[in-house]
């Protein structure tokens, strides 16, 4: 598989996952744009014996997002800004209702990340994990804690 | 609403890749259009030593054994001494003196 390729099949993917990850669609764009920059110069690197592509392009993605987060503290830190709440985008996607929109809101950006990974996308526990550098165990507890988190929310709302 | 039909529900939301953003991704992907030859001591190895190896195997499965080296010898030795052999007879056959001594006298 060329890199073309795999980043014409798999771009939704990343795109998607980012776009959990930050809660901002317009975020998720530049990191996107960033991702596929990166993931071309390391894809010598990439092993097809060892992942697929689609699992690969998101741990790029993920470290192009981390280091995103690491730089936007340190610029806010740096001009002293009020700290932003952190806030999920409305109509964030389609096909989701109301309730959940506004339920995922609540979540943190590392339990939108475990949700996109294992449940948007599909992910195992062991490749999600695998992702986020944590075990297996630890993700599926963030997985059902995030889901948890949501099945309140909805009652409440409802 | 159960853990189930949460799932369903979040599997089902569609994000996708807005156009402009497809569209800088296939600019960045057709930089990888163009093969580059990389050298790496990886693929340098993988070259040279068969190569190596053919040299090493055709030096050692042409250069003559000890027994095949005596016998050229003796065959050489037999040519060399054919040769000196034949000299004298042309000599002679062009009146060439036999030796120094008979050369002298034949001045006088």
């Amino acid at each position: 598989m060329t890199f073309a390729q795999a980043a014409e099949a798999h771009l939704d993917d990343v795109y998607g996952y980012l776009a959990w990850f930050t809660g901002d669609r317009a975020a998720a764009d530049d990191l996107a744009g960033e991702t596929f920059e990166r993931a071309l110069r390391l894809w010598h690197r990439f092993d097809p014996r060892r992942g697929s592509a689609r699992i690969w392009l998101c741990q790029v993605a993920r470290t192009v997002a981390l280091d995103h987060f690491r730089s936007e503290r340190r610029r806010t830190r740096r001009e002293q800004l009020a700290a932003v709440p952190e806030r999920f985008e409305e109509q964030f996607a389609e096909g989701l209702s109301h309730d959940l929109q506004a339920a995922l809101d609540i979540l943190t950006a590392g339990e939108r990340e475990v949700v996109a990974l294992r449940v948007v996308l599909d992910f195992d526990a062991v490749t999600a994990a695998n992702v986020l550098g944590i075990s297996p165990t630890n993700c599926t507890t963030r997985l059902n804690r995030a889901l948890k988190k949501l099945e309140e929310a909805l009652h409440v709302a409802a | 609403m159960s853990q189930r039909d949460l799932a369903a529900e979040l599997r089902g939301a569609r994000i996708t890749a807005p156009s402009e953003l497809r569209l800088r991704v296939r600019l960045i992907a057709a930089a990888d259009a163009t093969p580059t030859r990389r050298f790496t001591w990886r693929r340098a190895l993988v070259v040279a030593l068969p190569v190596a190896a053919a040299i090493a195997a055709s030096i050692v499965f042409t250069r003559p054994s000890d027994h095949q080296a005596v016998g050229t010898v003796t065959t050489r030795q037999v040519a060399h001494g054919a040769v000196h052999g034949a000299l004298p007879q042309v000599g002679k056959a062009f009146g060439a003196p036999a030796t120094a001594d008979s050369a002298g006298a034949a001045k006088l």
